[in-house]
């Protein structure tokens, strides 16, 4: 078993939580650093959520502990721990106005007039939400609301702020706006986020690290880059949205690397750093890293496989190819949209390659 | 928001809004017909007969205040309607203390089986009236439980009583608060199960106990329901005489007997007229004025 860094903001050691017959969390070991963004991000039921409301106090942990600063909080209730959270559907006091939803936590821990009123509006301005202090929450729309309540929650400054899916009510435009502002506040105050989402994007493009989570254990721990490029599990590897995969069997090992022949010259090569190909295993490789050639354009890359165009689908910037391999494989490549691109064709055969490093293996 | 839009997008795209409000006066046509005839008819006929345009006895028309000066100038009377008043807010009151944490519980503790629950406290309307109340002679009376049971322990004598146990304004009390407390914990429940749970734990998240999230969170928000709650028991209180005149004894006499005893036994219809009048307006000023408060409370959610 680890032993927790104590320099830590948030720590969970090996920590159980089972709901009837379902194992919601089960053996989950995190540390979170001091002023760290980290993401929990899984499908619905890998128990993202039952670790965050078990870091906040609202469900308690069958076994394992939980350590906020070093002291363990199990046992602790919700309203004496240090962290606060923001809740999915922003859950602001309707019958307050935004200054006193802000003051709330302020008010309970007894904090003078004037110091509250310094820091409520100090909050309002973090959040850009200056003159919105006599406002109900039902008059604001839903992205000032979610400002009230982060607002409401980082106030008290809290150890680590919670995050539960926050921008999950927002449309899509104002969920981008919001991302930045979220990225940009947590900059600013230098607060420990822990964020849980299902949105492998959202999690890709705030996070300082991601924790991959599915049926209750973390399957994968890393920045961003490194989840996406370099999944851990096939689980990872498809709900990261890595969009080729392809069942992987070495046909020789060598120095450092593996390599599968598909006839015709083809192959396919990707790195293996301890030089042990065994069991099930696939090789992921990203859309953007895979060149299309023509059949006449000199092909350059350690991997290299000849297919025929299925889909071409256009999405602005760049254009997206289907291509279909012999033995029903399938890969898509993106490409710039040049007059290049333009020129190939559905049913045009094609011949893909991309180097050795941009290719990973991930076993079962 | 996106009901509206839904609502708006089935419409049949040339439904002209005059067509829409035709169909729906159409609609309000047979209560509106029905409320008109048997209330509001009946209201300005007690009215007229209040101040001498109608009169029991075939009569030439005058308009006299005669009947309201009578009312205003008997001791009597309006005090019987400050001792009703005094009984409505009390039971008011009290069924709303009782009823709040019957509806707390059944909206926030009970979980799944909170609306069977909510079921059986409403069971004893399936029950008459009539039997509900005479059933309390049963605990209350002469020879009821608690007489006996005091009896039994030793506290009275073999043919002890207390006088003011049963036919007595304490009766009236105990029979109208037992009558509305499972009627007044619907709209109290109604308020918080309709409550985000999410604020609680919000509170509770933000430093508070659950004692303090009660005082600043549940509590405020339930307030439209326990002003409701309060105004449905104080308005048919207040004019109340079954239960008085079943339960009330020589002393249970209220507005409501003074009333009901002026028109059928005193034939004085024009006095008994003034006072329902009066009965009926203080009434109409209290809703006018609750139900400001309650839709103040709306807007402000």
């Amino acid at each position: 078993m680890s032993v927790p860094n104590p320099d830590a903001a948030i720590s969970l050691v090996d920590v159980h939580k089972r709901f009837g017959d379902v194992r919601a969390v089960d053996g989950v070991t995190l540390d979170v650093a001091e002023g760290e963004f980290l993401t929990l991000l899984g499908p619905s039921g890998c128990g993202k959520t039952t670790t965050m409301r078990m870091i906040a106090g609202f469900e308690e942990p069958d076994a394992g502990r939980i350590l906020l600063r070093g002291h363990d909080v199990v046992g602790v209730p919700p309203n004496r721990r240090e962290v606060n959270m923001c809740f999915q559907h922003y859950a602001l006091f309707p019958h307050m106005n935004v200054e006193d939803n802000v003051a709330y936590g302020l008010k309970l821990r007894k904090v003078p007039k004037e110091e509250r009123r310094r820091r409520v509006a100090e909050m309002l301005e973090v959040v850009r939400l200056e003159g919105f202090e006599k406002r109900r929450p039902g008059q604001l729309s839903g992205g000032q609301q979610q400002r009230v309540a982060l607002a409401r929650a980082l106030v008290n400054r809290p150890a680590a702020l919670l995050l539960d899916e926050p921008l999950g009510a927002l449309d899509v435009k104002l969920r981008k706006q919001m991302q930045l502002e979220l990225k940009r506040i947590q900059h600013e105050l230098r607060t420990t986020f822990v964020y849980v989402t299902h949105d492998q994007e959202e999690a890709l493009s705030m996070s300082d690290r991601i924790a991959v989570m599915n049926r209750g254990v973390i399957e994968q721990l890393g920045t961003p880059r490194e989840v996406y490029e370099r999944p851990a599990t096939p689980f990872v590897a498809d709900f990261v949205g890595v969009l080729n995969a392809i069942e992987f069997r070495a046909d020789e090992v060598r120095a450092g690397e593996a390599v599968m022949r598909l006839g015709d010259g083809d192959r396919i090569v990707a790195p293996a750093p301890d030089g042990r190909i065994g069991g099930a295993a696939i090789v992921t490789v990203r859309p953007e890293r895979i060149r299309v050639h023509t059949p006449d354009e000199p092909v350059v890359g350690d991997s290299r496989v000849s297919g025929t165009v299925g889909q071409v689908v256009y999405l602005g910037t760049l254009t997206q190819f289907h291509v279909e391999l012999a033995g029903g494989r399938r890969l898509i490549a993106h490409r710039l949209s040049d007059e290049r691109a333009a020129s190939i064709l559905e049913g045009d055969r094609v011949v893909l390659s991309w180097d050795r490093d941009d290719a990973a293996i991930v076993r079962d | 928001m996106t009901t509206t839009a839904r609502v708006e997008l089935s419409a049949p795209p040339v439904a002209p809004r005059a067509r829409r409000r035709r169909g729906l006066l159409g609609l309000l046509a047979a209560p509106t017909g029905f409320l008109a005839l048997f209330f509001l008819v009946p209201v300005l006929m007690v009215a007229a007969y209040s101040v001498g345009l109608l009169t029991l006895l075939p009569h030439d028309l005058y308009l006299s205040l005669q009947p309201w000066r009578d009312f205003f100038a008997s001791e009597t009377h309006v005090g019987l309607f400050w001792k009703s008043v005094r009984l409505s807010v009390v039971v008011s009151a009290v069924s709303v203390l009782l009823a709040y944490p019957i509806a707390y519980a059944l909206a926030l503790v009970a979980g799944r089986r909170k609306y069977t629950l909510l079921l059986v406290i409403l069971a004893p309307f399936l029950t008459s009236y009539l039997l509900r109340v005479l059933a309390w002679r049963v605990i209350l009376g002469d020879e009821g439980l608690i007489i006996t049971l005091l009896r039994d322990v030793g506290v009275l004598g073999p043919e002890g009583q207390i006088s003011w146990l049963f036919y007595s304004p304490f009766a009236v009390y105990v029979v109208l608060a037992y009558v509305w407390v499972p009627f007044v914990a619907l709209p109290i429940f109604v308020t918080l199960d309709g409550m985000d749970r999410d604020l609680l734990e919000a509170s509770h998240d933000l430093g508070a106990t659950r004692w303090t999230t009660f005082l600043r969170v549940t509590l405020p928000l339930s307030v439209p329901g326990v002003v409701a709650a309060f105004v449905f028991v104080f308005i048919p209180t207040i004019g109340e005489y079954v239960t008085p005149l079943l339960v009330g004894g020589p002393n249970g006499f209220f507005f409501g007997n003074a009333i009901q005893g002026a028109i059928l036994q005193g034939f004085d219809w024009q006095f008994g007229a003034a006072m329902a009048m009066f009965l009926v307006g203080t009434v109409t000023v209290l809703l006018v004025l609750f139900g400001r408060y309650l839709n103040v409370r709306a807007v402000a959610e």
